[in-house]
């Protein structure tokens, strides 16, 4: 097959067809039945489009013959599939009806694979099949699950949205405010997974970081006058402006302190920064923007000392106050300890000591550890870094904490 | 709960109160007596125990049929049942159309029979396992047709969103409300003279190895 026409058909797959699955899934009002028609779309395409040529519109294209597909009472039996693409490869060109796509199609499958009935990782995993168009073997690479638990988790959640009839629409808009949170929750999830791999030798895994930011811009043109959503753009741009800079040659992790500044992404900044005061103006302040506050603060700062941390402590404590957050009321300390000094943050981070979420991550006393660090303790830091290293998945950042320990002269 | 107590009363009034909000989106429910008046059956091994199903902590204590169009209306209605701040709620989709339950004959008390097992195939709507159970199910029914005055089967476990409270806000999980070994995949209203009557009806409910858990249907309107 030519080069050109492949690369359209893979650019159909994750770009056209979520926007086809997303209309499809209007008309079918079976978000199951609209995936399988649209994924045999695709296979018609593989077959139909390196003889006609890559259709002028190639969205509309596979609305179409998809909807022809579901239309024709189709069944997943290979030698139907052979038919169909005979019966399309012999059709004479004709002007081909088009489905309007609808902008809201998009909106309401958002809220559809973000459903609070749906579990986060199912919800993740039909966020990045059904709106990022991933297929499953890179949806588990990127969840670092095996292919057949991301398998039965679509196939488990297609069967609970047709059976539970989780609806396919925008929620009425007394119900936005408890929905919408899970929305960004998820498209952040989507960033995540990006920016900081649980395991893995990567530090970033550009593909999601592009589709997280994807999927905010998407949410923002769909819902412009949402602080949060403009909150969570302004965040994962403003992360994802660092991305260069997050690891060096070898892959392993640079921390912020070290990160060269020079090579931050100043488009990604600015468009950060554009989305961040358009929330701010709009006067409701939430979450996701004090995140993107403490990041903006970050990406302003021309060196790690000139940082205002003042303003980033301030932004912790807003949070906090909403939250209630051990995960934020740590972020606040290791704040703290930059702006008043290590001495003034350790009774901050002992205190979080006894919380029950906090004990099982390496993030507490990995602060510890620094802060003990600073203060000239070595003894108690390097018991810090131990507790942290036990406690951290294997990876960058449990590389960076050894190597930390290995400076003090530990064994 | 004790009949007859003003904390009763007190709970009476806040279900007749909901009763009102959901008005005609209640096809059917019942209010259950007391977990040490039940009795665990399991036909497989002719056992007969005294008490709830006890595999998870929490015990049923009653249940709603909501008319929905979709489960965000469910879940509505749901997160609004009267149940206090530790209850908890599963909300699961039926299969089939819900026939309302008849009413008992005089002289009858009327029982709820709870099937709980392994999830199979059989659990499958459509699946031909499934098609075989709804068989012996009919079976069953025109054997004893007298003492059936209802039931459903109900779609897997899976198909499940668990509804709690926490701070006052209604908290959704995707599941049933306990991972359990064994789950339940339908129920039935059983009419019987006593207690006796009823164990001896529920025994024979095609179950395959798992288990009936029979409790009493309190009647509120006496």
């Amino acid at each position: 097959m030519a080069s050109d026409v492949r690369a359209a058909i893979a650019h159909a797959a994750r770009h056209e067809a979520p926007r086809a699955l997303a209309t499809l899934t209007r008309v079918l009002g079976d978000v199951g039945a609209a995936e399988d028609a649209v994924q045999d779309a695709l296979a018609i395409a593989l077959r139909v489009w390196p003889e006609r040529g890559v259709p002028d519109e190639p969205a509309a294209w596979l609305t179409t013959t998809a909807r022809n597909r579901a239309r024709d009472g189709w069944r997943r039996e290979s030698r139907r599939l052979d038919k169909e693409v005979t019966a399309v490869r012999d059709r004479p060109p004709e002007p081909e009806v088009v489905l309007h796509p609808v902008a809201d199609d998009q909106l309401r499958l958002l809220f559809t694979c973000a459903h609070p009935a749906i579990g986060p990782d199912a919800q993740l995993a039909l966020m990045l099949r059904l709106v990022c168009g991933l297929r499953t073997d890179q949806i588990a690479r990127s969840c670092l699950v095996p292919v057949a638990t991301v398998s039965q988790r679509l196939v488990r959640a297609k069967r609970k949205i047709r059976d539970a009839r989780v609806p396919f629409r925008v929620p009425d808009a007394d119900q936005l405010p408890a929905r919408l949170p899970v929305v960004l929750a998820a498209i952040e999830q989507v960033f995540t997974r990006g920016y900081a791999p649980v395991t893995g030798g990567e530090v970033v895994d550009v593909h999601l970081c592009d589709e997280g930011r994807r999927l905010a811009r998407l949410l923002v043109e769909l819902r412009p006058d949402e602080p949060e959503a403009l909150g969570l753009l302004a965040l994962v741009t403003l992360q994802d402006s660092r991305r260069a800079t997050r690891a060096d040659t070898e892959g392993r992790l640079v921390p912020l302190s070290d990160q060269d500044r020079s090579r931050w992404d100043r488009d990604a900044i600015a468009e950060g920064l554009t989305a961040l005061d358009r929330a701010v103006s709009l006067g409701r302040p939430g979450p996701y923007q004090l995140q993107a506050i403490v990041a903006s603060e970050h990406a302003r700062a021309p060196s790690f000392a000139a940082t205002r941390w003042d303003r980033i402590v301030a932004a912790y404590d807003a949070l906090l106050a909403a939250t209630g957050s051990p995960v934020v009321a740590l972020n606040r300390a290791v704040a703290v300890s930059y702006g008043d000094g290590a001495a003034a943050a350790l009774p901050l981070l002992d205190r979080l000591l006894d919380d029950r979420s906090l004990a099982t991550s390496h993030r507490l006393a990995a602060a510890r550890a620094d802060v003990l660090e600073r203060l000239g303790d070595a003894a108690g830091a390097v018991a810090a870094y131990d507790t942290a290293i036990l406690a951290a998945p294997a990876g960058p950042e449990r590389a960076h904490l050894e190597e930390r320990r290995r400076r003090l002269g530990g064994r | 709960m004790t009949p007859g107590t003003p904390e009763f009363d007190a709970e009476l009034e806040r279900f007749a109160r909901f009763d009102e909000f959901a008005a005609d989106a209640v096809a059917g429910g019942e209010a259950l007596g007391l977990p040490a008046e039940g009795v665990v059956i399991r036909p497989s091994t002719g056992s007969v125990t005294d008490g709830p199903f006890t595999e998870s902590a929490e015990i049923l204590g009653g249940y709603y049929v909501f008319e929905a169009d979709d489960l965000d209306r469910a879940l509505e209605l749901t997160a609004a049942i009267p149940v206090g701040d530790d209850g908890v709620c599963e909300v699961r989709p039926l299969v089939g159309e819900w026939t309302p339950t008849a009413d008992a004959p005089a002289g009858q008390q009327r029982f709820l029979a709870l099937l709980h097992g392994v999830p199979t195939e059989a659990d499958v709507p459509h699946s031909p396992a499934w098609d075989a159970a709804v068989d012996e199910h009919g079976r069953f029914e025109a054997s004893y047709g007298r003492h059936v005055l209802g039931g459903a089967a109900l779609h897997p476990a899976e198909t499940a969103t668990t509804v709690r409270r926490r701070d006052g806000a209604p908290q959704l999980t995707d599941g049933p409300f306990a991972e359990t070994a064994e789950v339940v995949g339908g129920f039935y209203v059983l009419a019987a003279r006593d207690r006796d009557e009823a164990i001896r009806v529920a025994s024979a409910i095609p179950m395959g190895d798992g288990a009936i858990e029979l409790r009493p249907i309190v009647d509120l309107e006496a």
